[in-house]
């Protein structure tokens, strides 16, 4: 009984009969007073996971064996769906989980949490980049299993912007937007550090932040697990 | 960050403090729980699944047994323990974090457990029970025993 009353687990007429007899019992009284310290003390031991070991699990997943689909459920449905369970757990926030037919065209939907700007970026990466050879040198993505599909120079709501589509080999793309200035954050997206931000638009994951050379960044992917693996390869996170 | 934070506190406890083996054990945590995740039956509690991957993944990978001190029959060995005292008491409100850790090892491993999870996890004995696969009052024993454990084993180290 004494046990349940100090972790809070007695109903109110419980702890009313225990209350009650703590005060005419030293033993009791001391035995409760000692497990609450010990609680206290023991409450010392929460430790927070160390912000690489979010990266790494990414990164580990990224490189697992894809879950074996369920009955019924294809199986790039199931990696999206367990994308969004690793989203769940390690943070970040996944609205709905829409799946696109065509993995290599994201469908994107209008929502008006996301600032034009965004959106125009988002929508852009559905199309293939304009080609021009003045855009800067591509951010590495061959770690992942990505190879550079196209890139070219654009403008995105008026900024400036470098655009690069990569596509593993089953087709699945991912595009990397970079420019010297940064999009303006949507409202609903979530905090992920002091600078990158994360926002899922029905199937996709973007992750927007400066990367370690404090470039504008804008990671848009319908797989999640692809978006934030970039992200951490690129110094977002 | 709930649930990663909740699984590296677990896991910390559960490898006893071994920086490294703790973030292992949560990264083999979330590869199994990836691969186990069905979205057509969606765990009740995803906290309470995922404690029960890390507490098993614990085990099968050996690290409790490596490292499990040798008085095993923890319910019965702590029957003959003594109560806490007024000045182990005093003393308890002094005590340090590393004490505190060090405290915990010393622990047989299933009081470890049921003490990290309810304390630092903030699960139900109830939970606790169904995570653990042992009846509530076992994981009831465990916890007050437990804890007289730590008070005594506490105050012993923080008094002159």
């Amino acid at each position: 009984m004494l046990a349940l009353f100090s972790v809070g687990e007695l109903d109110a007429a419980q702890r009313e009969t225990v209350s009650a007899h703590l005060l005419d019992c030293d033993r009791c009284w001391n035995e409760l007073r000692a497990q609450r310290l010990v609680i206290g003390a023991v409450q010392q031991l929460w430790e927070p996971a160390p912000t690489g070991l979010r990266a790494d699990i990414h990164a580990a997943i990224a490189a697992a064996p894809q879950p074996r689909s369920a009955p019924g459920i294809p199986r790039r449905r199931m990696v999206l769906l367990a994308a969004a369970l690793v989203a769940a757990i390690i943070g970040g926030s996944v609205v709905a989980v829409r799946i696109s037919s065509a993995p290599d065209r994201p469908q994107v939907a209008a929502t008006s949490a996301i600032p034009a700007a965004v959106q125009a970026a988002i929508t852009q990466a559905d199309g293939t980049p304009p080609a021009d050879s003045s855009v800067p040198t591509a951010p590495t993505l061959s770690r992942m299993g990505l190879r550079l599909a196209a890139s070219g120079s654009t403008k995105a709501a008026d900024i400036p912007t470098a655009q690069y589509t990569y596509a593993d080999s089953t087709g699945h793309r991912l595009t990397v937007f970079v420019a010297a200035r940064a999009w303006p954050r949507p409202a609903r997206a979530d905090t992920i550090n002091s600078t990158a931000w994360i926002i899922t638009p029905t199937a996709l994951t973007v992750v927007g932040g400066p990367d370690q050379a404090g470039d504008a960044m804008l990671i848009i992917a319908s797989d999640h697990t692809a978006a934030m693996t970039a992200a951490a390869a690129l110094g977002l996170i | 960050m709930p649930h990663l934070d909740m699984l590296h506190t677990l896991a910390r406890r559960l490898c006893q403090g071994r920086r490294e083996d703790a973030e292992d054990l949560v990264q083999e945590v979330m590869l199994r729980a990836f691969a186990a995740w069905r979205p057509e039956n969606p765990p009740r509690s995803m906290a309470a699944w995922l404690g029960r991957i890390c507490i098993n993944t614990a085990a099968s990978a050996g690290r409790r047994r490596r490292a499990r001190p040798l008085e095993a029959h923890d319910d019965v060995a702590l029957l003959a323990l003594a109560e806490p005292t007024r000045t182990d008491i005093l003393a308890l409100a002094r005590v340090e974090a590393d004490a505190i850790a060090s405290a915990m090892n010393r622990l047989s491993s299933g009081q470890r457990e049921v003490i990290t999870l309810v304390d630092l996890c903030g699960f139900t004995t109830g939970e606790v029970a169904r995570i653990l696969e042992v009846p509530r009052g076992t994981v009831l024993s465990r916890l007050f025993r437990g804890h007289q454990a730590l008070a005594v084993g506490l105050a012993e180290r923080v008094s002159p």
